[in-house]
């Protein structure tokens, strides 16, 4: 997987490491990124099952344990500082554009 | 009323979408996809119910697990969990079905779903399809090399013609392939970029099909034309194929359910169809062998002379000595072989005289057929050529020139000269017969002689 095209972050991938800020099942993620966004971002299964992959690979996350067919996960410190920078990003396009709008008015 | 259909898998593998609208329209006409080969798509009655599909790559499946994988069930339940029931599964490609029309759908970014088709279809389809390539690369590449240094050998090989017009078929089916998918998968990354996924163009992928057809067609009926023999060839070349592509399922299908380990049924399939492959070609080669010898001719009788063992045949012969002179022996030996494709009949006699008589004499010639009027220039030139060269090898002057064609009643005549004496060396060129021929005789050819012979050549059956 090219790292370099991570290095921004989709919607769907920002709010799957951010449930995973605490340890959860696939399945939860599920539930929980509508939630969280009050239904503005959806998780289908496949890219959901296809990410988790992709960020185990990238050592983004970890599997904490396997009961059975449900595999729980958690956000690795990696993780955290992609997940960071992107919150960085983010809060300096908001910056910019309050200056842009609001003070440069 | 029939329970159970069948219909013949015509999408390209990556088509989802086409796939998907598909398989919709089935449910919503009662006919619900049970099981998918990768051939035939089985479908079974159900009451008309509106479904969504949802066509799945999952590249790390193959046709040989015998039972999902650990993996595959934590994708599958993932899918179940939001609704999405597995349906049935072919290699890599997982089909999905859904009634509720507001699950969320199983893939919510079109990028990576286009990077994970690419993956699977890199996986399945460019190994094989680079070997099929290489294969039929060579065979088109010897073909036509055939076809320069070996011209007349080449085209009297109906086997040869026949195998060659496959591998252009193939390579032309092949490119189509590929140019198709890298399209398609353009176009997919395009509107990926946008947020969307690719529409369908809708069109089943029936080119490849009537391609194929017209290939099997193409085999049945040089082979048809080419006697009895190549027929058998051409049907055995369709059988194997057939026997690859739906045999190769069925088998797997079978030790899946004997419970036999991926590794053990990917070894065991492959084994068997390794000695299939093996023992067929085998049998042909015995089979064209065998026919070979006994389409040659046995000798009349031998004779000792001088300690050594002399075979005499008495082959037909298309033109003799005798023709267009008073022969000076009884008896001779005269050998024929003749070879005949789709495009010429090629003919290579002789006739000799015995070792032990001391009045020695003889004829040998080559006699082209041209069936197909587009191949005779090339096979002119081939033997012309050929002549050149033996002139150049021998080094003692000889060369090939241009002489009156009107005493020999032809098109074009060329003899071959050492110095300024003939070496009764010519090469004929007629209406549709193309002749080389050597006289080994005490004398020059008078004109009426060459005349004779002319008529006599010109008038081959």
């Amino acid at each position: 997987m090219p790292r370099a095209k991570f290095q921004t972050l989709t919607e769907q991938m920002f709010y799957i490491l951010l449930c995973l800020k605490n340890e959860c099942y696939g399945m939860d993620i599920l539930d929980r990124v509508p939630s969280m966004t009050g239904g503005r971002v959806n998780v289908g299964s496949g890219t959901l099952y296809n990410l988790l992959e992709q960020f185990l690979e990238l050592k983004w996350i970890r599997e904490t344990k396997v009961e059975g067919r449900r595999r729980s996960y958690i956000i690795t410190g990696e993780g955290v500082e992609i997940l960071n920078k992107e919150y960085e990003r983010i809060k300096a396009q908001m910056e910019d554009y309050r200056r842009f709008f609001m003070e440069g008015m | 009323m029939k329970e159970i259909k069948k219909v013949l898998f015509t999408f390209a593998a990556y088509d989802y979408t086409g796939i998907e609208k598909y398989l919709e329209k089935q449910a919503s006409e009662g006919w619900m996809l049970k099981r998918f080969t990768g051939v035939f798509m089985e479908f079974s009655k159900v009451e008309p119910k509106k479904l969504r599909f949802s066509v799945t790559y999952f590249s790390k499946a193959t046709d040989f697990d015998p039972k999902p994988s650990k993996e595959q069930e934590h994708y599958m339940d993932l899918c179940e969990y939001t609704g999405w029931k597995f349906v049935t599964s072919c290699g890599e490609m997982q089909i999905f079905c859904t009634e509720d029309e507001y699950a969320t759908p199983l893939e919510t970014d079109p990028i990576m779903k286009v990077n994970n088709i690419h993956k699977t279809i890199k996986k399945i389809f460019v190994a094989p399809y680079i070997c099929l390539i290489m294969i039929t690369m060579w065979n088109v590449v010897s073909a036509f090399s055939g076809l320069i240094y070996d011209t007349i050998e080449m085209l009297s090989n109906n086997y040869i013609i026949l195998s060659g017009f496959c591998s252009i078929v193939a390579l032309l089916l092949i490119i189509v392939e590929f140019i198709a998918y890298f399209r398609w998968k353009s176009k997919a990354l395009k509107s990926a970029e946008d947020g969307i996924f690719v529409e369908s163009s809708g069109k089943t992928n029936f080119q490849y099909w009537v391609a194929a057809i017209t290939c099997i067609g193409g085999i049945f009926m040089i082979a048809s034309i080419g006697g009895k023999i190549l027929f058998c060839m051409g049907l055995g070349i369709v059988l194997i194929i057939i026997l690859i592509v739906v045999g190769r399922i069925y088998l797997i299908s079978f030790f899946k359910k004997l419970g036999m380990s991926k590794k053990a049924n990917m070894i065991l399939t492959t084994m068997i169809f390794m000695t299939l492959v093996i023992i067929i070609a085998v049998v042909t080669g015995i089979v064209t062998f065998k026919v070979g010898i006994s389409m040659r001719s046995k000798p009349a009788y031998t004779y000792e002379y001088e300690d050594t063992t002399y075979e005499v045949y008495h082959d037909e012969i298309p033109f003799r000595i005798e023709d267009f002179m008073n022969a000076r022996n009884d008896e001779y030996s005269t050998r024929c072989t003749t070879k005949s494709s789709l495009l010429i009949e090629y003919i290579e006699a002789s006739q000799d005289t015995r070792y032990d008589v001391e009045l020695d004499e003889g004829i040998e010639y080559t006699i082209v057929k041209v069936k197909s009027s587009f191949v005779y220039d090339m096979v002119k030139n081939s033997m012309y050529k050929e002549i050149e060269e033996y002139c150049e090898e021998l080094a003692d002057w000889r060369k090939i020139v241009k002489v009156d064609e009107n005493q020999w009643n032809a098109n074009e005549v060329y003899e071959v000269y050492a110095g300024e004496w003939s070496k009764n060396h010519y090469l004929l060129m007629f209406d549709e017969i193309i002749v080389e021929v050597k006289f080994d005789l005490e004398n020059e050819l008078t004109d009426q002689q060459k005349a004779i012979i002319g008529e006599k050549l010109q008038n081959l059956n």
